[in-house]
């Protein structure tokens, strides 16, 4: 369940919002139901699939109101990834997927993730030595786990891999961003993926079951598309559940929008991942 | 005696270029060739002096035309770059029609591309063009992908940019797909130079160019089922030769322009904020950027938007032309797979090549181009704005900032190799000298596509311009095309059914309202000054000034000076305060910023005001900047009040005949019968309260009294009405209540009531009928003005002053006060137009906030 609370300090009206909540369905996991509610009861809501395939619920609330609540409450079915991870990956077989369409949002740039030369120098300082493509990916996110510091409060959703970078500090968010911007440096396609993380109670785990995640899933030789989790330092498994990809944050926004009033919004969301079976 | 052959005599004016090699315009051999030979025949008939003065005549009336297009900025009026040649650009018949297939060929096949691309990508699955160039293109929006766009055409309206490679071998250089700029120079250049040069249209049998706006407005009301659509031009509204010519093709075409706050999306539908409230929006012709549209849809922080639009789009609530992401059919990477492009589409051969350019991200190609880089332009793969954010740097005017970023984003740049054009003749100081350009040709889709018989041809540049809404404005040429080829294919329209009218928007009636506010604030002060100055200060005794103190301290303080109320005795001079009060720019409500500000507020609704009009404010902007740097005396200064007054009088005459009597224009009136009101209880309320302190009864004329009847320009009503010497009552009587007194409060608040009744029989139902029983309840609070009882003029004693009304028998303090009260009174209307007319619904007023997580 995911819940956002946006609470003004005075009334507002015309709140017109895109969301990416729903859980996408692939080999890994079923999108077995999914429930979007609001408060006050919008009477618009209208759903399509963006650009990557994901689902975009867009919402209007025109009345004025002072508290929008939006429930998404979906059953996810997840499977074990029965794929053997004990293949090699030649970088070799990366080159070319620079001529492949598929591949080319993956490959560039994007708007918040710039490839800096920077940047890519440091990503090949990263892998030297290194000559396998899943090994490289597994450096790059052991990486970013040692250097970075998880500091919530330190940066914010609009900011960009080279701030990042230069404060070696973030949240999932901005590590998803350093690592895609690393593995892109050199040539591993990698996209964005935002999601949950299901945290049994034993487990230690910097997120806990109460936030949105976010992690990357980079193209790996001879295997396919691989979830990565530069915050845990792990690949992800049948506890990660995956609402949306994109080549960075801006493509999958859980939620963006605009309201008129005078006032602020403030946000609260609260997420609850339980176990069912 | 022998006979002198007066042409034998005259000089071929196109001595020297007749036999030059790659003319258009002559064959080798000197001969004219056909489409230009009526031309050359015309002009060579002509003297050099009757050309010389047909391009002076050209020159002033571009330059009056100019005007239009030039700059505002502040304190700078720039000056004026457009220059039409003489010597037109004329296309034969066969030239012509290859021309216009290739055009329409073109635009239909890169509609295709823009439509795939948005859609399934087969040209990049099929490997027809390297997927890089399209998924590259900063102009291809991801988000805007999966909407259906009418008819596949992303691009309506659009135009190319063609060049003569000799002997009629015309190719493609640009495309202007997204957003065409040069319509209202093609229109211009036409009535211009068909106005100063007649026989050459007599002699050519061109086709005219007029009709292209009414084809265009057309084409957009098609794209609405209803039968009266609302259709409004939406522009970022920024100053410059893109915003000049929305507003020259807006007026043309009726069309009323909005920006993106102008706009508003509820339920799905996008709604215009008019005087009315909110009216429903059914075509939108989209001069503002695709990226900068709708910041929930396309997350772009710089832009606002129009929240929300995009998804009624989605759903066809509205129509948008051009469709957002028509961008990537610029994309100059794409030129040189114009022909695979054409043949995948449409699987015809091409009609019109793309000139030779190469793309420096692809090895070899970049090879080519460092050793050919001389004979080369080096351009960007689009004018995007988002392509300088991916490269981190925007290149300045200089050639070589350029060449730096494109070496380190070989990848969004193409370097061309540019045909040598063909020569044409140019007129240049008496003669003709060869020049080359480029053609620019536009195109009208929709079920009967139109290529427009003209176009505008310009001169060739040696660097590209990175912003591809202005033209290199000099040496432009008309373009003829023979009137034959346009009679056989005339388009089959019906004809279009008008309906109802739609409001004004809240801001043009905010724009006008606040530019007559301005101009007439203008007008008070630059004469209560000139009435001030004809005292002549400086001669005065000091009694005397301090008899006409509390005038000066009035008009002081109408003008926002409280310092000077503060003041109790008066200064020994008062050039120098009467001088800022006049001219100070800085000085807020000095003559020229009322002057400066009625010229912005204007600017930003430029489609609603007569050129005439907008003339009349440019020259005194021109006139006041230029007197402010001058020396000034006093005589000056009269001059100056003078000049003010007079042009306030032209700029109201010029808007009463040349405007439409319609909302815009009421609400011009309303702002200055407002101003008007309030500049007079300003005046009153600090001088009469003052002038009873020290006024005695005595015999002689009051000269402080004549003189603030002079202030508020009463003179000739007061004696005329009174036929008597002035007295503080009468006065007051007569600025306050008197009905045919164009300062009077009553007049001013009458002539409000009546504008804003207007109103309601213009729309379709009553609007701020509230109001004007507001504004009928503040005329009957004036009819019983405690100190202004009028006389009886049937009185015979009337004349001798002997009668109890001479003085306001009341104490200083009521009177202040009263008139205090009545002020706040008066000055509630404005609060009520506000909250009526320009931000009604209160929260539709403002921005909206953009938030995301």
């Amino acid at each position: 369940m995911h819940s956002t609370h946006y609470r003004y300090a005075s009334p507002v009206s015309d709140s017109i919002n895109d969301a990416h909540l729903c859980p996408v369905s692939d080999d890994f996991q079923q999108c077995v139901s999914f429930q979007l509610d609001f408060s006050p009861q919008t009477v618009n809501v209208m759903r399509q699939l963006d650009f990557y395939t994901n689902q975009v619920h867009h919402f209007e609330v025109m009345e004025s109101h002072q508290l929008l609540e939006v429930v998404a409450r979906s059953e996810v079915e997840t499977f074990t990834d029965q794929r053997d991870f004990t293949v090699s990956c030649p970088p070799e077989m990366l080159v070319g997927l620079g001529r492949n369409d598929r591949y080319y949002d993956y490959l560039a740039g994007s708007q918040r993730v710039a490839l800096s030369p920077m940047i890519q120098h440091e990503a090949k300082e990263i892998i030297a030595g290194i000559s396998d493509v899943r090994q490289q990916v597994e450096r790059v996110m052991g990486y970013i786990f040692e250097h970075f510091e998880y500091a919530p409060g330190t940066t914010h959703v609009e900011s960009d891999v080279l701030h990042v970078f230069q404060i070696q500090r973030g949240v999932c968010q901005d590590f998803a961003h350093v690592m895609i911007g690393l593995c892109r440096s050199v040539g591993i396609p990698t996209r964005y993926v935002s999601g949950y993380f299901y945290v049994t109670p034993k487990s230690q785990s910097t997120v806990d079951n109460t936030a949105s995640h976010a992690w990357v899933e980079c193209y790996l030789p001879n295997i396919g598309w691989v979830g990565y989790d530069p915050t845990h330092d792990r690949r992800t498994d049948a506890s990660y559940i995956k609402v949306a990809m994109g080549r960075d944050y801006v493509d999958v926004r859980p939620l963006a929008g605009t309201y008129r009033g005078k006032s602020t919004v403030e946000m609260d969301v609260t997420v609850s991942v339980q176990q069912l079976s | 005696m022998p006979i002198v052959d007066e042409a034998s005599l005259r000089v071929d004016p196109f001595q020297g270029i007749r036999g030059a090699s790659s003319s258009a315009a002559f064959t080798p051999e000197g001969a004219a060739r056909d489409p230009y030979a009526p031309i050359v025949d015309v002009i060579s008939s002509c003297s050099k002096s009757d050309l010389v003065q047909r391009q002076k005549r050209l020159n002033h009336a571009i330059d009056e035309l100019g005007l239009q297009f030039s700059d505002v900025t502040p304190g700078r009026i720039d000056g004026n770059q457009w220059r039409l040649d003489l010597f037109p650009l004329s296309l034969g018949v066969d030239e012509w029609q290859c021309i216009s297939k290739g055009v329409v060929q073109r635009a239909l096949a890169f509609n295709a591309y823009a439509q795939d691309l948005y859609s399934e990508q087969k040209i990049l699955r099929e490997r027809v063009i390297p997927h890089g160039l399209a998924l590259r293109d900063p102009a291809f929006l991801r988000e805007l992908s999966g909407i259906e766009v009418p008819l596949g055409e992303y691009s309506q309206f659009g135009a190319f940019d063609l060049v003569d490679a000799g002997g009629g071998n015309w190719q493609i250089v640009e495309h202007h797909m997204g957003t065409p700029f040069g319509v209202s120079h093609v229109l211009q250049n036409r009535r211009i130079l068909s106005q100063v040069f007649p026989e050459l249209y007599e002699a050519l049998d061109v086709a005219p160019v007029a009709g292209f706006s009414t084809y265009l407005l057309e084409m957009l009301r098609a794209q609405s089922p209803r039968t009266n659509p609302h259709v409004l031009l939406l522009t970022d509204g920024q100053p410059g030769q893109a915003y000049f010519e929305e507003a020259f093709i807006a007026r043309h075409m009726g069309l009323s322009i909005a920006q993106p706050g102008d706009l508003l999306v509820r339920d799905s539908q996008v709604y215009l904020k008019t005087i009315r409230g909110l009216e429903r929006v059914d075509v939108i012709y989209r001069r503002v950027e695709s990226s900068a549209l709708d910041p929930i849809a396309v997350p772009n922080a710089r832009a606002k938007g129009v929240p929300g639009l995009i998804n009624v789009w989605r759903k066809g609530n509205v129509a948008i032309v051009n469709a957002p992401g028509v961008g990537v059919t610029d994309n100059r990477s794409l030129l040189r797979y114009s022909d695979q492009i054409i043949k995948h589409y449409l699987n015809e051969s091409p009609l019109l090549r793309s000139v030779p350019t190469y793309h420096l991200n692809d090895i070899d190609q970049r090879d080519y181009v460092r050793e050919h880089m001389d004979e080369l332009i080096l351009k960007p793969v689009q004018d995007h704005d988002m392509l300088w954010q991916l490269c981190g740097d925007r290149p300045v005017r200089s050639d070589g900032s350029m060449a730096r970023i494109a070496k380190r984003h070989p990848e969004y740049f193409v370097a061309q190799s540019i045909p040598e054009p063909a020569h044409l003749p140019r007129f240049k100081d008496g003669v003709f000298e060869p020049s080359s350009g480029y053609l620019r040709v536009f195109f009208i889709l929709g079920k009967e596509p139109i290529v427009l018989p003209g176009g505008m041809a310009r001169q060739k540049t040696s660097q590209h311009r990175t912003n591809r809404l202005t033209v290199v404005s000099g040496g432009l040429k008309d373009v003829c095309v023979p009137d034959s080829v346009v009679e056989e294919a005339a388009p089959k329209r019906p004809h279009a059914r008008s309906g109802k009218r739609f409001s004004i928007s809240s801001r043009v009636a905010e724009s006008l309202y606040w530019a007559g506010r301005y101009i007439e604030r203008a007008e008070n002060t630059a004469r209560q000054f000139h009435t001030l100055e004809r005292l002549r200060w400086d001669q005065m005794a000091h009694a005397e000034q301090r008899t006409y103190w509390p005038l000066f301290q009035a008009v002081a303080a109408a003008t926002g000076q409280t310092n000077i109320l503060k003041r109790k005795k008066p200064p020994r001079d008062t050039l120098a305060f009467s001088k800022s009060l006049l001219l100070d720019a800085a000085e807020g409500a000095s003559v020229r910023s009322c002057i400066t500000s009625a010229r912005y507020s204007v600017e930003s609704v430029r489609e609603t005001i007569s050129p005439e009009c907008r003339e009349v404010l440019e020259d005194v902007s021109l006139y006041l900047n230029q007197e402010s740097k001058r020396k000034m005396t006093r005589a000056r200064l009269a001059l100056i009040c003078e000049r003010i007054v007079s042009e306030a009088a032209r700029f109201s005459g010029t808007a009463e005949r040349t405007m439409p009597h319609d909302d815009a224009w009421q609400f011009f009136r309303v702002g200055m019968f407002y101003e008007r009101a309030v500049g007079t209880l300003s005046v009153l309320k600090v001088a009469i309260p003052r002038i009873m302190k020290t006024y005695r009864e005595v015999d002689e004329e009051s000269a402080d009294l004549t003189a603030l009847l002079r202030l508020l320009g009463s003179l000739d009503a007061y004696r005329r009405e009174f036929r008597s010497r002035a007295y503080m009552d009468r006065i007051c009587s007569l600025v306050l209540q008197g009905k045919h007194v164009p300062s009077s409060v009553n007049f001013c608040l009458r002539n409000l009531d009546y504008a804003i009744g207007t109103l309601s029989f213009t729309g379709n139902r009553p609007l701020g009928s509230e109001l004007q029983k507001e504004i009928k309840g503040l005329l009957a609070v004036l009819e019983a003005f405690p100190l202004a009882e009028r006389p009886n003029l049937e009185d015979d004693n009337l004349d001798t002053g002997i009668f109890e009304t001479t003085a306001i028998k009341r104490p200083v303090d009521f009177v202040a006060k009263e008139f205090e009260e009545l002020t706040a009174k008066v000055e509630v209307v404005h609060e009520r137009i506000e909250d009526i007319f320009f931000s009604h619904q209160d929260v539709f007023a403002r921005d909206p906030v953009l938030f995301e997580m």
